[in-house]
């Protein structure tokens, strides 16, 4: 099972890519979405992890196109601040989504994941 | 209140809001990343308790790292107080390249979301004027806001402060000629630069929006 990382904060997605690999989860992350995108045609993801608020493609619309590049890509979301409209745009879908406010304690994120993708195991 | 204090006022409220969220994003990015270094720490403790041999180099760069977050958080919270002294008194001397570097650290973020950088040309330095900060620095936003619709992405806009014998001009400078329109000051701004007896003008010519402040 392969993991998407996406957020602008450099050193947040590198650190919080190692902090997983840890537990034992395959990641890859990226900066932007666009890179984001390139790298899912060339690997197959099964759950992406996207900030919601990211220069020039927000988490959103990434997922929108992540999707259609691959339909059973699950998605957790992760937020500066977490509002009800944020809230109700990032879990509208039928899909069922995760949404987490930063910092975001790595207990939440891998219980997130682990749910998701229906992956047994403790990773704490 | 009149109607012109009223929309003043209003948009006040508004460049405030939304500084201040800017601020708290950014805040909140910071803190992100020291909370996810800071568990990593306790990870690699945690693996050296299993066995694991500590790499110092390792540790050093968590060190680094949180380091360099707490400076940018410090520059973050400092940007924050200069912002909010603005509204100390409704008239004060200026100085311009640090009003400007205080509209550039202000709005970077909210221009970097747009894929576009601000930055301040250092090169000229005119003396300072006297001016309301809050109201010009409120004023520069709108138009600097404005701006960002008259270039592409991954573009660079410049903020210059010139002089003259009877005016400062601050300019925002950078945007396409080709797209730069006389028409496209709304209400709100030209009420603004009124209250503070600045000109706007966009120079076409120059891809340039520039707000005059008499001396």
């Amino acid at each position: 099972m392969k993991i998407l990382l996406v957020d602008d904060e450099h050193e947040l997605v590198a650190t919080l890519a190692e902090r997983l690999e840890m537990r034992g989860y395959e990641v890859d992350w990226s900066t932007s979405g666009a890179t984001a995108l390139e790298k899912a045609c060339q690997t197959e993801f099964s759950l992406a992890i996207l900030d919601m608020k990211m220069p020039q493609m927000d988490g959103l619309v990434l997922r929108k196109k992540l999707e259609e590049i691959t339909p059973t890509m699950r998605f957790i979301f992760m937020t500066g601040h977490g509002s009800e409209e944020t809230y109700q745009e990032a879990t509208s879908s039928a899909t069922p989504v995760r949404y987490l406010i930063k910092p975001v304690n790595i207990s939440t994120l891998t219980g997130a994941i682990d749910e998701l993708t229906n992956r047994e195991g403790s990773h704490d | 209140m009149t109607d012109k204090w009223h929309l003043i006022g209003e948009e006040g409220l508004h460049y405030s809001g939304t500084m201040s969220a800017s601020i708290s994003h950014e805040l909140k990015n910071v803190f992100a990343i020291i909370n996810e270094n800071s568990g990593l720490l306790q990870d690699l403790v945690m693996m050296q308790e299993k066995g694991m041999t500590l790499q110092p180099a390792q540790l050093q760069q968590v060190s680094e790292l949180i380091r360099k977050q707490v400076k940018r958080g410090d520059l973050i919270i400092k940007t924050m107080n200069s912002f909010a002294h603005l509204t100390d008194t409704p008239t004060a001397a200026i100085e311009p390249r640090p009003f400007l570097d205080l509209a550039c650290r202000l709005s970077q973020r909210l221009a970097n979301m747009r894929r576009i950088t601000v930055e301040v040309d250092h090169d000229s330095n005119p003396p300072p004027f006297t001016a309301n900060p809050f109201l010009l620095a409120n004023l520069l936003w709108r138009c600097l806001e404005l701006s960002f619709e008259y270039v592409q992405p991954d573009s660079l806009i410049t903020l210059r402060a010139t002089t003259d014998d009877h005016k400062i001009t601050l300019a925002i400078c950078g945007l396409e000629p080709d797209r730069t329109s006389t028409t496209f000051f709304d209400q709100t701004t030209v009420l603004l630069a009124e209250t503070i007896n600045c000109s706007i003008t966009a120079v076409i010519e120059q891809g340039a929006i520039h707000i005059d402040v008499n001396k």
